[in-house]
């Protein structure tokens, strides 16, 4: 170790500065296994970042001490870098891992060591990458995945035979057993405490390929180390998986059994989701109560009580369903079905002109826009990612369920079978909409050919829930972090427009309710409505529903409790109390103001208009751009204001 | 009929047209191209024509010279055993990997 720079007298145990700690890449096939190994590396001592300049997510953390030496004051940091299958990098992603293994991104500490993650039932896939990341001329151990697997399928591997011809130390270990990962980590930090640790010099970076071979060559001697290496059943690694294959990537049993998988997900995600979400919302329900019973009437208990703990509450509550829909996502990956998926709906999304990899991510986007976005990273082209990004908030997701139920009761409080045909159309509104937008934008902003499919269908294996549950968790707090803050802000920025300017207590009707209609219609939200509602006239709105609309700006569900306080009702007024009010409203004219026209024309704005900050600001984040999400914003709201235009006039011109 | 033009449509937007007159050329020296293939077929790989994005993930995924490869499912889309796995590639790509007698 360094010599104590320090001259101090105490036997003190240093926190050695983070750019003086060795960093160790972990470099793996996209299935190898490498995430799984990562947390069993690490342990809870991981936390996701970008590469420096990129949107490009990994994970890096400190590796766990060694059981031989648990005092050991130097951290060794192991950064997860993403799967590549060649250091010639093919996406984004490759390129990115590529030049920090290279140690030539700026920004990231090249790394000292590497450890390369292989899959220990398939060396032939595997290996070709070890040759080319062990050509980069440092430190290097090859940790054998799945070698438990490798096990139970009868095969034999020689690790002696192995390690001599890949030129480096093997271990075997397990990520999902646990097994042989304490001697890793004592061989990684032996690996980096080899002193002095080689340092990649300038010229390593401008020599792409040292060992000057192509695939050719390092396929062939894949092959022959496994041969060398390797004894048993050689196709037992596969047999499941192709019998499996049989149905789930039939032309028509794979698109059957896709549309099974996504049904019980989303029968799990709304059914199991409800009583969280019933948990929060009864909790800053009782928040908002303890907090305003502490604290005397007035602004300060409004905007806490109001603004600051409804409108994190309305947040929150759909957050189970986000973990949720992360969670399942993260185990349907991992158990490798997600590429099925993908390849089974390749043929019908390449007439739109996505890949088979965006519908994954546009389902999810009928649960929430939000997990829907985060999930289109796994689309190659940037083009593709960006139109399933634009598009995904069409899609009619679980907040306008709310919306929905309250027009088609106003529609149809009748006829069940009308009230399901209008909900159902809603829904085939959006995706019509969605598919049509991404067909407008492949072939005019985002011109590009649909790219042909090329996806490796990797061996299913039962999926880890421990990785599912680290990854939903980490998910989970990216999109509180992010869209929390923004949240907070827009919440409090609503309420004091729907708060100020105050109406004269001695203006104020005594009973409660009118009170609440009474203040809003005075407030500036209630002004803005008002001043606005020609701009919606044509659509049909009075200025009560104009209100709403802007009200809900922010958040698409908000619009119920407004049109509950402006119709005298407070604002849990009872749904029924609500439909009646607004059904027995009119226009000065004496006609009513929610015919059917206007009640269309409300249902075709709600599926089609943004109105959602979080998926705004996530969609900045995954784009790294505002200007998308304002173009998202934008499209969307001359979407939704043509559509219901159109939808007012005709339906009004046909009564 | 329809089914002859939407497969000619196919050929006018794939990228990698251009390349079918050595393809021909090729069938002259023993090989041919892999949609030729049924499902259960074999072949050995001599090259991937063309130098688009996915011809190169095509190499890396393992179709690439010298390797066996198995058409598990032909169709839209094609499944492959190459390499010790499987690989799901569109039907258009099929026809830009050049193969001989396994």
């Amino acid at each position: 170790m360094e010599a104590d720079k320090s001259s101090v007298d105490l036997p003190v145990i240093e926190r050695p500065l983070p750019g003086g700690a060795a960093t160790v890449a972990l470099v793996g096939n996209p299935n190898a296994g490498k995430t799984s190994l990562f947390n069993r590396l690490t342990g809870q001592r991981a936390h996701t970042a970008n590469f420096s300049g990129t949107t490009i997510e990994h994970r890096r953390g400190v590796l766990k001490p060694a059981p031989a030496a648990p005092l050991r004051t130097e951290p060794i940091t192991l950064v997860d870098l993403p799967g590549m299958y060649s250091l010639e990098a093919t996406s984004p992603e490759e390129e990115v891992a590529c030049s920090v293994l290279r140690g030539c991104h700026a920004g990231e500490p090249a790394p000292d060591a590497v450890v390369i993650v292989v899959d220990a039932t398939n060396l032939e896939r595997n290996l070709p990458l070890a040759r080319e990341a062990l050509g980069l001329g440092k430190p290097t151990i090859v940790a054998l995945n799945m070698s438990d697997l490798a096990d139970r399928l009868g095969l034999k591997l020689d690790l002696a035979r192995l390690s001599s011809r890949v030129g480096c130390p093997v271990v075997r270990v397990s990520a999902r057993t646990g097994e042989g990962i304490d001697s890793l980590v004592a061989a990684v930090h032996a690996l980096a405490d080899q002193k002095p640790l080689p340092q990649l010099d300038a010229a390593a970076c401008a020599c792409t390929s040292c060992n000057g071979c192509g695939y050719a060559s390092r396929f062939d001697w894949a092959e022959s180390v496994r041969a060398d290496s390797l004894t048993g059943d050689l196709g037992a690694p596969s047999r499941l998986t192709d019998s499996l294959d049989t149905v789930l990537t039939h032309r028509f049993g794979g698109l059957v059994a896709f549309a099974v998988v996504m049904f019980a997900l989303f029968m799990t995600i709304f059914s199991v989701a409800t009583v969280p979400m019933d948990l929060i919302d009864a909790l800053f329900g009782w928040a908002g109560d303890t907090v305003g019973g502490w604290l005397p009437d007035g602004d300060l208990k409004s905007l806490l009580v109001d603004g600051v703990i409804g409108g994190v509450g309305g947040m929150l509550v759909f957050l189970p369903q986000i973990c949720l829909l992360f969670f399942l996502l993260a185990l349907l990956e991992d158990s490798g079905y997600l590429a099925r998926a993908a390849l089974v709906m390749d043929r019908l999304m390449q007439r739109v002109g996505l890949p088979g990899k965006a519908f994954v991510p546009m389902l999810s986007a009928h649960a929430c826009a939000i997990p829907a976005i985060m999930s289109t990273r796994v689309i190659d082209d940037r083009r593709d990612r960006l139109v399933t990004i634009l598009v995904a908030p069409l899609l009619s997701c679980s907040a306008r369920v709310p919306v929905y139920v309250m027009v088609v009761a106003m529609l149809f409080p009748d006829r069940p079978g009308a009230a399901a045909a209008t909900f159902a159309g809603a829904y085939a509104l959006g995706i019509v909409a969605a598919l049509g937008a991404a067909f407008v934008f492949k072939r005019t902003l985002l011109k590009g050919e649909s790219r042909p499919l090329v996806i490796e269908l990797p061996n299913y294996r039962a999926p880890s829930i421990r990785d599912a549950l680290l990854r939903t968790v980490d998910q989970a707090w990216q999109f509180v972090q992010n869209a929390g803050t923004t949240i907070l802000v827009i919440s409090i920025v609503l309420w004091a427009l729907a708060t100020y300017p105050k109406t004269d207590p001695a203006d104020l009707p005594t009973d409660d309710a009118l009170a609440a209609q009474t203040q809003l219609e005075n407030s500036f939200a209630g002004r803005i409505g008002r001043t606005i509602q020609p701009v919606f006239a044509p659509l049909g709105f009075d200025w009560k529903t104009s209100v709403g609309v802007v009200s809900s700006f922010a958040a698409r569900e908000v619009v119920v409790s407004t049109l509950s306080i402006l119709y005298g009702l407070g604002e849990d007024g009872d749904q029924e109390k609500l439909l009646g009010a607004m059904q027995s409203s009119q226009r000065a004219d004496g006609t009513p103001v929610f015919t059917t026209a206007t009640c269309l024309s409300l249902l075709v704005f709600y599926v089609l208009a943004m109105q959602c900050l979080p998926t705004q600001v996530v969609t900045r984040r995954e784009t790294g751009s505002w200007n998308w999400a304002l173009l998202q914003l934008g499209y969307m709201s001359v979407l939704a204001y043509g559509a219901a235009l159109v939808t007012y006039q005709v339906a009004n011109w046909l009564a | 009929m329809r089914f002859i033009l939407k497969t000619n449509e196919m050929v006018a937007r794939n990228p990698l047209a251009p390349v079918v007159q050595p393809a021909v050329e090729a069938a002259l020296a023993g090989e041919f191209a892999m949609s030729a293939l049924r499902r259960g077929a074999r072949g050995r790989v001599v090259r991937v024509l063309g130098e688009t994005a996915e011809s190169a993930r095509l190499r890396a995924l393992g179709v690439c010279e010298g390797r066996l490869v198995e058409v598990l499912r032909t169709g839209d889309a094609w499944v492959l055993r190459v390499l010790g796995s499987r690989i799901g590639i569109s039907r258009e790509l099929a026809a830009s990997v050049l193969l001989t007698a396994a």
